[in-house]
């Protein structure tokens, strides 16, 4: 049986180039897994097609099973040449927040779009 | 890597291809690179021969190219319907300005302002956003005159 993760964000508000997204990944259901990871990816989509232009990633936060009703700390900077989101009619660019539980056959992903802002100028 | 993808963004339309090529005594260029979102970027015109470029403008371009799957619906030699979907590189203008320009000899120059909310130059695998100054020439009855040159807008 696969987990249930769900991402819980310390901050929800936009963040800047630079900052750290600091968060939990809580397991509300127990599982099968061989590790656990947090990735945030810049992302390009249009109706048909995706690509990841950038990928920062936690690490293993924890290998092996999962129990539930646990909770897994993590911290992710936001690149300082972050690009920002841009959306129009055909396609978008985005920041997510992955987490991802590795494991025989499908991985359970658990996604969230997060905010980041233009740089400022300086 | 040059891709198919980024050769047909390089090239544009075919038809813009054969302006560019046959277009002379008319030359752009752009000042003040990079241009962030909410600056502005002047437009160097430079007309040689007025008789030669017809009735001329200038302006800011941003082309969206991106990906999709395209369905081609044909029928075979028993008359039934096959449908082939293929990955193609699409466009659509994101933001434009024009001014017109005075048909005459010289150097002339306008100044756009890019928009705080447009896109920014951005090239990936299947979405990009390229930003270019183009110079224009409408003429009767001859393909019309084109020059350009490609400016980059960061966030």
């Amino acid at each position: 049986m696969s987990p249930q993760l769900r991402l819980q964000l310390h901050d929800a508000h936009g963040y800047a180039p630079g900052e750290t997204i600091k968060g939990n990944v809580l397991v509300e259901e127990g599982g099968r897994s061989r590790s656990l990871r947090v990735e945030l990816r810049y992302t390009e989509r249009t109706k048909d097609y995706s690509s990841v232009a950038a990928t920062v990633t936690s690490g293993p936060l924890h290998e092996g099973d999962l129990t539930g009703a646990t909770s897994f700390e993590f911290e992710l900077a936001v690149p300082e040449d972050a690009l920002p989101s841009y959306s129009t009619e055909h396609g978008e660019l985005d920041w997510e927040l992955d987490a991802i539980s590795d494991e025989l056959g499908l991985d359970t992903h658990e996604k969230q779009v997060v905010e980041v802002a233009v740089k400022p100028r300086t | 890597m040059l891709t198919l993808r980024r050769l047909r963004i390089l090239g544009g339309k075919p038809l813009d291809l054969m302006r560019k090529r046959l277009t002379s005594g008319l030359e752009v260029e752009a000042t003040g690179e990079p241009i962030r979102r909410g600056d502005d970027v002047e437009a160097l015109v430079t007309i040689s021969d007025p008789a030669k470029v017809g009735s001329v403008e200038v302006g800011v371009v941003c082309t969206e190219y991106y990906d999709e799957d395209v369905e081609q619906t044909s029928t075979d030699s028993h008359g039934v319907p096959q449908t082939q979907s293929s990955r193609e590189t699409l466009e659509a203008t994101a933001h434009e300005e024009w001014r017109p320009l005075e048909p005459v000899a010289g150097v002339q120059s306008a100044r756009f302002a890019i928009p705080a909310d447009a896109p920014f130059t951005y090239e990936g695998d299947c979405l990009t956003f390229q930003w270019e100054v183009v110079a224009r020439g409408r003429r009767r009855d001859r393909l019309d005159a084109l020059a350009s040159t490609p400016i980059s807008v960061t966030p």
